[in-house]
Protein backbone atom coordinates (compact mmCIF):
# COMPACT_ATOMS: atom_id res chain seq x y z
CA UNK A 1 0.00 0.00 0.00
CA UNK A 2 2.80 2.44 0.83
CA UNK A 3 4.41 1.61 -2.55
CA UNK A 4 1.21 2.56 -4.34
CA UNK A 5 0.94 5.70 -2.24
CA UNK A 6 4.57 6.63 -2.99
CA UNK A 7 3.97 6.04 -6.70
CA UNK A 8 0.81 8.16 -6.63
CA UNK A 9 2.63 10.94 -4.80
CA UNK A 10 5.49 10.85 -7.33
CA UNK A 11 3.06 10.82 -10.23
CA UNK A 12 1.11 13.75 -8.82
CA UNK A 13 4.33 15.73 -8.30
CA UNK A 14 5.31 15.23 -11.95
CA UNK A 15 1.78 16.09 -13.14
CA UNK A 16 1.57 19.11 -10.83
CA UNK A 17 5.03 20.36 -11.77
CA UNK A 18 4.20 20.11 -15.48
CA UNK A 19 0.65 21.50 -15.70
CA UNK A 20 0.61 23.90 -12.73
CA UNK A 21 3.90 25.75 -12.92
CA UNK A 22 3.88 29.53 -12.39
CA UNK A 23 3.50 31.24 -15.73
CA UNK A 24 2.69 34.73 -17.00
CA UNK A 25 -0.99 35.51 -17.37
CA UNK A 26 -0.15 37.83 -20.28
CA UNK A 27 0.61 34.82 -22.53
CA UNK A 28 -2.85 33.44 -21.84
CA UNK A 29 -4.59 36.78 -22.29
CA UNK A 30 -2.92 37.49 -25.63
CA UNK A 31 -3.98 34.04 -26.85
CA UNK A 32 -7.54 34.81 -25.74
CA UNK A 33 -7.56 38.03 -27.77
CA UNK A 34 -6.02 36.37 -30.84
CA UNK A 35 -8.31 33.30 -30.80
CA UNK A 36 -11.54 35.22 -30.21
CA UNK A 37 -10.46 37.74 -32.81
CA UNK A 38 -9.84 35.02 -35.37
CA UNK A 39 -13.19 33.35 -34.65
CA UNK A 40 -14.90 36.73 -35.05
CA UNK A 41 -13.19 37.26 -38.41
CA UNK A 42 -14.39 33.83 -39.51
CA UNK A 43 -17.90 34.67 -38.33
CA UNK A 44 -17.87 37.79 -40.45
CA UNK A 45 -16.30 36.27 -43.57
CA UNK A 46 -16.41 32.53 -44.35
CA UNK A 47 -19.17 31.28 -42.05
CA UNK A 48 -22.01 33.52 -43.41
CA UNK A 49 -21.59 31.88 -46.85
CA UNK A 50 -22.40 28.52 -45.33
CA UNK A 51 -25.21 29.88 -43.15
CA UNK A 52 -26.91 31.47 -46.18
CA UNK A 53 -27.15 28.03 -47.81
CA UNK A 54 -28.87 26.45 -44.82
CA UNK A 55 -32.47 27.38 -45.70
CA UNK A 56 -32.04 25.88 -49.19
CA UNK A 57 -30.80 22.48 -48.04
CA UNK A 58 -33.38 19.65 -47.98
CA UNK A 59 -34.25 18.30 -44.53
CA UNK A 60 -33.45 14.81 -45.85
CA UNK A 61 -29.79 15.75 -45.83
CA UNK A 62 -29.84 16.62 -42.12
CA UNK A 63 -27.84 14.10 -40.09
CA UNK A 64 -26.98 15.92 -36.85
CA UNK A 65 -23.54 15.66 -35.35
CA UNK A 66 -23.22 14.55 -31.75
CA UNK A 67 -22.68 18.16 -30.60
CA UNK A 68 -25.83 19.24 -32.45
CA UNK A 69 -27.86 16.47 -30.86
CA UNK A 70 -26.65 17.47 -27.40
CA UNK A 71 -27.31 21.19 -27.94
CA UNK A 72 -30.79 20.73 -29.43
CA UNK A 73 -31.99 17.88 -27.17
CA UNK A 74 -33.20 20.22 -24.36
CA UNK A 75 -35.47 21.91 -26.92
CA UNK A 76 -36.89 18.66 -28.27
CA UNK A 77 -35.72 19.29 -31.84
CA UNK A 78 -35.66 16.20 -34.04
CA UNK A 79 -35.11 17.88 -37.37
CA UNK A 80 -32.92 20.83 -38.29
CA UNK A 81 -33.46 24.03 -36.32
CA UNK A 82 -35.69 26.62 -38.04
CA UNK A 83 -33.55 28.91 -40.22
CA UNK A 84 -35.09 31.95 -38.49
CA UNK A 85 -33.13 30.97 -35.39
CA UNK A 86 -30.06 32.28 -37.19
CA UNK A 87 -31.38 35.83 -36.76
CA UNK A 88 -30.99 35.40 -32.99
CA UNK A 89 -28.00 33.11 -32.70
CA UNK A 90 -25.71 34.81 -35.20
CA UNK A 91 -25.80 38.34 -33.75
CA UNK A 92 -25.65 36.93 -30.21
CA UNK A 93 -22.48 35.06 -31.17
CA UNK A 94 -20.90 38.28 -32.43
CA UNK A 95 -21.83 40.14 -29.26
CA UNK A 96 -20.43 37.50 -26.92
CA UNK A 97 -17.34 37.25 -29.09
CA UNK A 98 -16.67 40.95 -28.67
CA UNK A 99 -17.26 40.68 -24.92
CA UNK A 100 -14.89 37.72 -24.68
CA UNK A 101 -12.23 39.52 -26.69
CA UNK A 102 -12.56 42.68 -24.60
CA UNK A 103 -12.62 40.54 -21.46
CA UNK A 104 -15.84 41.53 -19.70
CA UNK A 105 -17.12 38.73 -17.47
CA UNK A 106 -14.50 36.85 -19.44
CA UNK A 107 -15.11 33.24 -18.46
CA UNK A 108 -18.87 33.50 -18.88
CA UNK A 109 -18.73 35.36 -22.19
CA UNK A 110 -16.03 33.01 -23.52
CA UNK A 111 -18.11 29.98 -22.57
CA UNK A 112 -21.23 31.33 -24.25
CA UNK A 113 -19.23 32.42 -27.31
CA UNK A 114 -17.74 28.96 -27.61
CA UNK A 115 -21.12 27.22 -27.25
CA UNK A 116 -22.78 29.47 -29.83
CA UNK A 117 -19.93 28.90 -32.28
CA UNK A 118 -20.14 25.17 -31.65
CA UNK A 119 -23.88 25.34 -32.39
CA UNK A 120 -23.48 27.32 -35.62
CA UNK A 121 -20.64 25.20 -36.91
CA UNK A 122 -22.23 21.88 -35.91
CA UNK A 123 -25.47 23.00 -37.61
CA UNK A 124 -23.56 23.74 -40.83
CA UNK A 125 -21.74 20.42 -40.61
CA UNK A 126 -24.84 18.32 -40.02
CA UNK A 127 -25.64 18.17 -43.76
CA UNK A 128 -23.07 15.62 -44.87
CA UNK A 129 -20.04 17.85 -45.15
CA UNK A 130 -17.59 18.88 -42.47
CA UNK A 131 -14.15 20.44 -42.40
CA UNK A 132 -11.16 20.31 -40.12
CA UNK A 133 -9.56 23.77 -39.82
CA UNK A 134 -12.08 25.20 -37.33
CA UNK A 135 -12.16 22.23 -34.98
CA UNK A 136 -8.94 22.92 -33.08
CA UNK A 137 -9.92 26.57 -32.58
CA UNK A 138 -13.25 25.59 -31.02
CA UNK A 139 -11.43 23.22 -28.65
CA UNK A 140 -8.96 26.01 -27.81
CA UNK A 141 -11.82 28.41 -26.99
CA UNK A 142 -13.37 25.77 -24.74
CA UNK A 143 -10.04 25.33 -22.93
CA UNK A 144 -9.61 29.09 -22.49
CA UNK A 145 -13.14 29.42 -21.09
CA UNK A 146 -11.98 27.31 -18.12
CA UNK A 147 -8.84 29.37 -17.55
CA UNK A 148 -7.95 32.76 -16.03
CA UNK A 149 -7.45 34.27 -19.51
CA UNK A 150 -9.26 37.44 -18.45
CA UNK A 151 -7.10 38.15 -15.42
CA UNK A 152 -5.03 40.69 -17.39
CA UNK A 153 -5.55 42.63 -20.63
CA UNK A 154 -9.29 42.77 -20.06
CA UNK A 155 -12.12 44.96 -18.86
CA UNK A 156 -12.33 42.68 -15.82
CA UNK A 157 -8.68 43.43 -15.02
CA UNK A 158 -9.18 47.18 -15.51
CA UNK A 159 -12.18 47.18 -13.16
CA UNK A 160 -10.20 45.21 -10.58
CA UNK A 161 -7.31 47.65 -10.78
CA UNK A 162 -9.70 50.59 -10.37
CA UNK A 163 -11.10 48.90 -7.27
CA UNK A 164 -7.60 48.21 -5.91
CA UNK A 165 -6.55 51.81 -6.57
CA UNK A 166 -9.58 53.12 -4.67
CA UNK A 167 -8.65 50.87 -1.77
CA UNK A 168 -5.04 52.02 -1.85
CA UNK A 169 -3.59 48.76 -3.22
CA UNK A 170 -0.83 49.02 -5.78
CA UNK A 171 -0.98 46.61 -8.71
CA UNK A 172 2.03 44.97 -10.34
CA UNK A 173 2.60 45.62 -14.06
CA UNK A 174 0.20 43.37 -15.97
CA UNK A 175 2.93 41.65 -17.96
CA UNK A 176 4.56 40.45 -14.74
CA UNK A 177 1.46 38.88 -13.14
CA UNK A 178 1.65 35.10 -12.92
CA UNK A 179 -0.55 32.22 -11.86
CA UNK A 180 -0.19 28.48 -11.42
CA UNK A 181 -3.26 28.17 -13.67
CA UNK A 182 -1.74 30.15 -16.55
CA UNK A 183 0.32 27.41 -18.18
CA UNK A 184 -2.03 24.40 -18.39
CA UNK A 185 -4.32 25.87 -21.11
CA UNK A 186 -1.40 26.70 -23.39
CA UNK A 187 0.29 23.34 -22.82
CA UNK A 188 -3.00 21.52 -23.45
CA UNK A 189 -3.51 23.34 -26.75
CA UNK A 190 0.06 22.36 -27.73
CA UNK A 191 -0.82 18.74 -26.98
CA UNK A 192 -4.03 19.01 -29.01
CA UNK A 193 -2.02 20.29 -31.97
CA UNK A 194 0.53 17.53 -31.40
CA UNK A 195 -2.21 14.88 -31.40
CA UNK A 196 -3.72 16.35 -34.56
CA UNK A 197 -0.42 16.15 -36.41
CA UNK A 198 0.22 12.64 -35.05
CA UNK A 199 -3.23 11.64 -36.32
CA UNK A 200 -2.31 12.88 -39.79
CA UNK A 201 1.04 11.09 -39.70
CA UNK A 202 -0.54 7.90 -38.40
CA UNK A 203 -3.17 7.92 -41.14
CA UNK A 204 -0.47 8.22 -43.80
CA UNK A 205 1.48 5.37 -42.20
CA UNK A 206 -1.55 3.08 -41.82
CA UNK A 207 -3.28 3.86 -45.13
CA UNK A 208 -0.31 4.79 -47.29
CA UNK A 209 2.43 2.76 -45.70
CA UNK A 210 5.88 2.98 -47.22
CA UNK A 211 4.35 4.02 -50.55
CA UNK A 212 3.58 7.38 -49.03
CA UNK A 213 7.27 8.05 -48.54
CA UNK A 214 8.14 7.70 -52.23
CA UNK A 215 6.94 11.18 -53.14
CA UNK A 216 4.45 10.02 -55.80
CA UNK A 217 1.44 10.47 -53.54
CA UNK A 218 2.20 14.06 -52.55
CA UNK A 219 3.05 14.80 -56.18
CA UNK A 220 -0.38 13.49 -57.25
CA UNK A 221 -2.21 15.50 -54.57
CA UNK A 222 -0.36 18.70 -55.45
CA UNK A 223 -1.54 18.42 -59.04
CA UNK A 224 -5.05 17.26 -58.17
CA UNK A 225 -5.73 20.08 -55.73
CA UNK A 226 -3.94 22.57 -57.95
CA UNK A 227 -6.33 21.67 -60.78
CA UNK A 228 -9.38 21.45 -58.56
CA UNK A 229 -8.90 24.77 -56.75
CA UNK A 230 -7.08 26.68 -59.48
CA UNK A 231 -3.66 26.86 -57.81
CA UNK A 232 -1.15 26.95 -60.70
CA UNK A 233 1.84 26.80 -58.33
CA UNK A 234 0.66 23.44 -56.99
CA UNK A 235 0.22 22.09 -60.52
CA UNK A 236 3.71 23.32 -61.48
CA UNK A 237 5.52 22.02 -58.37
CA UNK A 238 3.69 18.70 -58.64
CA UNK A 239 5.43 17.98 -61.92
CA UNK A 240 8.84 17.75 -60.23
CA UNK A 241 9.23 14.48 -58.40
CA UNK A 242 12.41 15.40 -56.44
CA UNK A 243 10.63 18.45 -54.96
CA UNK A 244 7.62 16.35 -53.98
CA UNK A 245 9.96 13.78 -52.40
CA UNK A 246 11.67 16.45 -50.28
CA UNK A 247 8.32 17.94 -49.20
CA UNK A 248 7.10 14.44 -48.33
CA UNK A 249 9.93 13.87 -45.87
CA UNK A 250 9.67 17.37 -44.39
CA UNK A 251 5.95 16.83 -43.84
CA UNK A 252 6.54 13.45 -42.18
CA UNK A 253 9.21 14.85 -39.86
CA UNK A 254 6.98 17.79 -38.89
CA UNK A 255 3.85 15.71 -38.21
CA UNK A 256 5.59 12.96 -36.24
CA UNK A 257 7.56 15.32 -33.98
CA UNK A 258 5.44 18.46 -33.46
CA UNK A 259 4.30 17.20 -30.05
CA UNK A 260 7.82 17.97 -28.77
CA UNK A 261 6.80 21.64 -28.44
CA UNK A 262 4.77 20.60 -25.39
CA UNK A 263 7.86 19.06 -23.78
CA UNK A 264 10.79 21.19 -24.95
CA UNK A 265 10.31 24.98 -24.89
CA UNK A 266 13.58 25.55 -26.76
CA UNK A 267 12.28 23.93 -29.98
CA UNK A 268 9.02 25.91 -30.10
CA UNK A 269 10.26 28.76 -32.23
CA UNK A 270 11.60 26.30 -34.79
CA UNK A 271 8.34 24.39 -35.09
CA UNK A 272 6.31 27.62 -35.25
CA UNK A 273 8.37 28.84 -38.20
CA UNK A 274 8.25 25.40 -39.86
CA UNK A 275 4.49 25.21 -39.31
CA UNK A 276 3.91 28.65 -40.80
CA UNK A 277 5.95 27.63 -43.84
CA UNK A 278 4.12 24.29 -44.12
CA UNK A 279 0.58 25.66 -43.86
CA UNK A 280 1.44 28.71 -45.94
CA UNK A 281 2.84 26.43 -48.62
CA UNK A 282 -0.18 24.11 -48.43
CA UNK A 283 -2.49 27.07 -48.94
CA UNK A 284 -0.58 28.51 -51.89
CA UNK A 285 -0.23 25.14 -53.67
CA UNK A 286 -3.39 23.31 -52.62
CA UNK A 287 -5.71 26.02 -51.27
CA UNK A 288 -6.21 24.11 -48.01
CA UNK A 289 -6.87 26.91 -45.49
CA UNK A 290 -5.38 25.91 -42.14
CA UNK A 291 -4.77 29.49 -41.00
CA UNK A 292 -6.38 28.66 -37.67
CA UNK A 293 -3.40 26.43 -36.88
CA UNK A 294 -0.98 29.28 -37.57
CA UNK A 295 -2.85 31.50 -35.10
CA UNK A 296 -2.99 28.64 -32.57
CA UNK A 297 0.81 28.57 -32.64
CA UNK A 298 0.51 31.71 -30.48
CA UNK A 299 0.46 29.33 -27.49
CA UNK A 300 4.16 28.64 -28.20
CA UNK A 301 5.21 32.31 -28.14
CA UNK A 302 6.65 33.80 -24.89
CA UNK A 303 4.69 37.04 -25.21
CA UNK A 304 5.27 38.23 -21.63
CA UNK A 305 9.07 38.00 -21.86
CA UNK A 306 9.04 39.82 -25.21
CA UNK A 307 6.94 42.60 -23.69
CA UNK A 308 9.20 42.79 -20.64
CA UNK A 309 12.23 43.03 -22.90
CA UNK A 310 10.70 45.82 -24.99
CA UNK A 311 9.57 47.69 -21.90
CA UNK A 312 12.98 47.23 -20.34
CA UNK A 313 14.64 48.75 -23.42
CA UNK A 314 12.12 51.61 -23.45
CA UNK A 315 12.82 52.38 -19.83
CA UNK B 1 -6.79 19.32 1.23
CA UNK B 2 -3.81 21.65 1.15
CA UNK B 3 -4.25 24.91 -0.73
CA UNK B 4 -1.08 26.69 -1.75
CA UNK B 5 -0.27 29.24 -4.40
CA UNK B 6 3.26 28.07 -5.08
CA UNK B 7 2.22 25.19 -7.30
CA UNK B 8 2.66 22.48 -4.67
CA UNK B 9 -0.03 20.34 -3.11
CA UNK B 10 -3.43 19.12 -4.16
CA UNK B 11 -6.45 21.38 -4.26
CA UNK B 12 -10.01 20.98 -5.50
CA UNK B 13 -9.29 23.45 -8.30
CA UNK B 14 -6.30 21.48 -9.48
CA UNK B 15 -8.24 18.24 -9.39
CA UNK B 16 -11.06 19.76 -11.46
CA UNK B 17 -8.63 21.21 -13.96
CA UNK B 18 -6.75 17.90 -14.11
CA UNK B 19 -10.02 16.12 -14.91
CA UNK B 20 -10.68 18.62 -17.70
CA UNK B 21 -7.16 18.12 -19.09
CA UNK B 22 -7.54 14.34 -19.01
CA UNK B 23 -11.00 14.56 -20.57
CA UNK B 24 -9.93 16.74 -23.48
CA UNK B 25 -6.81 14.64 -24.18
CA UNK B 26 -8.90 11.46 -23.97
CA UNK B 27 -11.53 12.73 -26.41
CA UNK B 28 -8.98 13.95 -28.94
CA UNK B 29 -6.86 10.79 -28.68
CA UNK B 30 -9.67 8.29 -29.14
CA UNK B 31 -11.05 10.13 -32.16
CA UNK B 32 -7.65 10.91 -33.68
CA UNK B 33 -6.68 7.23 -33.74
CA UNK B 34 -10.15 5.70 -34.29
CA UNK B 35 -10.28 4.12 -30.87
CA UNK B 36 -13.86 5.39 -30.56
CA UNK B 37 -14.96 2.59 -32.85
CA UNK B 38 -12.32 -0.07 -32.26
CA UNK B 39 -12.12 0.14 -28.47
CA UNK B 40 -15.28 1.84 -27.30
CA UNK B 41 -17.72 0.67 -30.00
CA UNK B 42 -18.85 4.23 -30.43
CA UNK B 43 -21.49 4.97 -32.99
CA UNK B 44 -21.36 7.55 -35.69
CA UNK B 45 -20.09 8.27 -39.12
CA UNK B 46 -16.98 10.28 -40.00
CA UNK B 47 -16.88 13.61 -38.22
CA UNK B 48 -19.73 12.70 -35.87
CA UNK B 49 -17.84 13.83 -32.79
CA UNK B 50 -16.72 17.15 -34.31
CA UNK B 51 -14.71 19.13 -33.10
CA UNK B 52 -12.86 15.99 -31.98
CA UNK B 53 -11.68 14.53 -35.28
CA UNK B 54 -9.12 12.37 -36.99
CA UNK B 55 -7.02 13.94 -39.74
CA UNK B 56 -6.63 11.41 -42.55
CA UNK B 57 -6.39 13.94 -45.37
CA UNK B 58 -4.04 13.07 -48.20
CA UNK B 59 -3.26 9.66 -46.69
CA UNK B 60 -4.43 7.42 -49.55
CA UNK B 61 -1.45 6.47 -51.74
CA UNK B 62 -1.49 7.36 -55.43
CA UNK B 63 0.77 6.66 -58.34
CA UNK B 64 2.26 9.52 -60.28
CA UNK B 65 0.47 8.64 -63.54
CA UNK B 66 -2.92 8.09 -61.96
CA UNK B 67 -5.59 10.21 -63.70
CA UNK B 68 -7.21 13.19 -61.97
CA UNK B 69 -10.96 12.67 -62.07
CA UNK B 70 -13.25 15.60 -62.83
CA UNK B 71 -16.92 14.69 -62.62
CA UNK B 72 -19.52 16.58 -64.60
CA UNK B 73 -23.24 15.99 -64.16
CA UNK B 74 -25.78 16.39 -66.96
CA UNK B 75 -29.55 16.16 -66.78
CA UNK B 76 -32.03 15.42 -69.57
CA UNK B 77 -35.25 17.43 -69.41
CA UNK B 78 -38.72 16.36 -70.52
CA UNK B 79 -38.33 18.18 -73.85
CA UNK B 80 -35.16 16.22 -74.56
CA UNK B 81 -32.71 19.04 -73.99
CA UNK B 82 -29.71 18.57 -71.76
CA UNK B 83 -28.37 20.89 -69.09
CA UNK B 84 -25.29 20.68 -66.95
CA UNK B 85 -26.02 20.66 -63.22
CA UNK B 86 -23.39 22.54 -61.24
CA UNK B 87 -23.12 22.69 -57.44
CA UNK B 88 -24.60 26.19 -57.27
CA UNK B 89 -27.80 24.90 -58.91
CA UNK B 90 -28.45 22.84 -55.78
CA UNK B 91 -26.99 25.36 -53.28
CA UNK B 92 -24.19 22.90 -52.67
CA UNK B 93 -20.51 23.42 -52.15
CA UNK B 94 -18.03 21.44 -54.23
CA UNK B 95 -17.73 18.85 -51.46
CA UNK B 96 -21.48 18.47 -50.87
CA UNK B 97 -21.86 17.99 -54.62
CA UNK B 98 -19.10 15.32 -54.77
CA UNK B 99 -20.42 13.51 -51.69
CA UNK B 100 -24.04 14.07 -52.68
CA UNK B 101 -25.34 13.42 -56.19
CA UNK B 102 -21.97 12.32 -57.62
CA UNK B 103 -21.45 9.73 -54.91
CA UNK B 104 -25.09 8.65 -55.10
CA UNK B 105 -24.60 7.79 -58.78
CA UNK B 106 -21.21 6.13 -58.25
CA UNK B 107 -22.62 3.97 -55.46
CA UNK B 108 -25.93 3.16 -57.17
CA UNK B 109 -27.94 4.84 -54.44
CA UNK B 110 -31.21 5.89 -56.12
CA UNK B 111 -32.82 6.95 -52.85
CA UNK B 112 -30.07 9.48 -52.19
CA UNK B 113 -29.99 10.65 -55.82
CA UNK B 114 -33.72 11.34 -55.81
CA UNK B 115 -33.26 13.88 -52.99
CA UNK B 116 -31.11 16.03 -55.27
CA UNK B 117 -33.25 15.44 -58.34
CA UNK B 118 -36.35 16.64 -56.47
CA UNK B 119 -34.40 19.64 -55.14
CA UNK B 120 -33.42 20.64 -58.68
CA UNK B 121 -36.95 20.13 -60.01
CA UNK B 122 -38.43 22.26 -57.21
CA UNK B 123 -35.94 25.06 -57.79
CA UNK B 124 -36.19 25.29 -61.57
CA UNK B 125 -39.71 24.01 -62.17
CA UNK B 126 -38.46 21.42 -64.65
CA UNK B 127 -38.85 17.67 -64.63
CA UNK B 128 -35.78 15.55 -65.18
CA UNK B 129 -36.02 12.29 -67.10
CA UNK B 130 -32.42 11.15 -66.70
CA UNK B 131 -29.05 12.18 -65.30
CA UNK B 132 -25.67 11.31 -66.74
CA UNK B 133 -22.37 11.41 -64.86
CA UNK B 134 -19.27 11.95 -66.96
CA UNK B 135 -15.61 11.95 -66.03
CA UNK B 136 -13.34 14.43 -67.81
CA UNK B 137 -9.99 13.25 -66.44
CA UNK B 138 -6.54 14.72 -66.84
CA UNK B 139 -3.32 12.75 -66.59
CA UNK B 140 0.34 13.59 -66.03
CA UNK B 141 2.34 12.18 -68.92
CA UNK B 142 5.85 12.62 -70.28
CA UNK B 143 4.76 15.82 -72.02
CA UNK B 144 3.08 17.21 -68.90
CA UNK B 145 -0.62 17.43 -68.05
CA UNK B 146 -3.01 16.38 -70.80
CA UNK B 147 -6.73 15.68 -71.12
CA UNK B 148 -7.66 12.02 -71.14
CA UNK B 149 -10.72 10.80 -73.12
CA UNK B 150 -14.09 11.70 -71.63
CA UNK B 151 -15.83 8.74 -69.97
CA UNK B 152 -19.54 8.29 -69.43
CA UNK B 153 -19.57 6.83 -65.93
CA UNK B 154 -23.28 6.14 -65.54
CA UNK B 155 -26.65 7.15 -66.94
CA UNK B 156 -29.58 7.00 -64.55
CA UNK B 157 -33.10 6.82 -65.99
CA UNK B 158 -35.55 8.67 -63.74
CA UNK B 159 -38.74 7.88 -65.65
CA UNK B 160 -41.63 5.98 -64.01
CA UNK B 161 -40.74 7.15 -60.51
CA UNK B 162 -37.83 4.82 -60.05
CA UNK B 163 -34.21 5.49 -60.82
CA UNK B 164 -32.72 2.77 -62.96
CA UNK B 165 -29.02 2.70 -63.34
CA UNK B 166 -27.33 1.95 -66.63
CA UNK B 167 -23.62 1.66 -67.25
CA UNK B 168 -21.81 3.70 -69.89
Amino acid sequence: MSRVRAWMTRTWRVWDGYWFRQAPLANLAICRILFTGLQLIMLLTGIPRGLRRLPGLPDDLYHPLFAMQVLTAPFGMDGPPPPNLLFIVYPATLVFGLLAMAGWLTNASLTIFMILNLFLQAWLYSFGEFHHPEAALIIALAILSLSPSGRVLSIDAWLRRQRDAREGRRAAPWWTETSIYASWPLLLIMWILGLIYLSAANAKAVVGGLDWLKGDTLQWYLIRDGLRWDAPLGVWIGQFHPVALLLTWVTMWFEWTFFLVALMPRVRWFYVLAGIALHGGIYVTMKAPFFTFIVLYAVCVPWASWIARVRGRAA
Amino acid sequence: MTRRTTGQGISASKLLVSAAIAGVLFCQTITAFHWVHTMFHGRGRKGYYWPFLDYPMYSRPHARREPFDRYVLFARLEDGTEVEIVPADLSLTFWKFEKGPVRAILRDDPAQLVVYVRSYEARFGRRLTAVRLENHPRVLGEAGLTDAPVQVVKTVDLVAGAAEVAGP
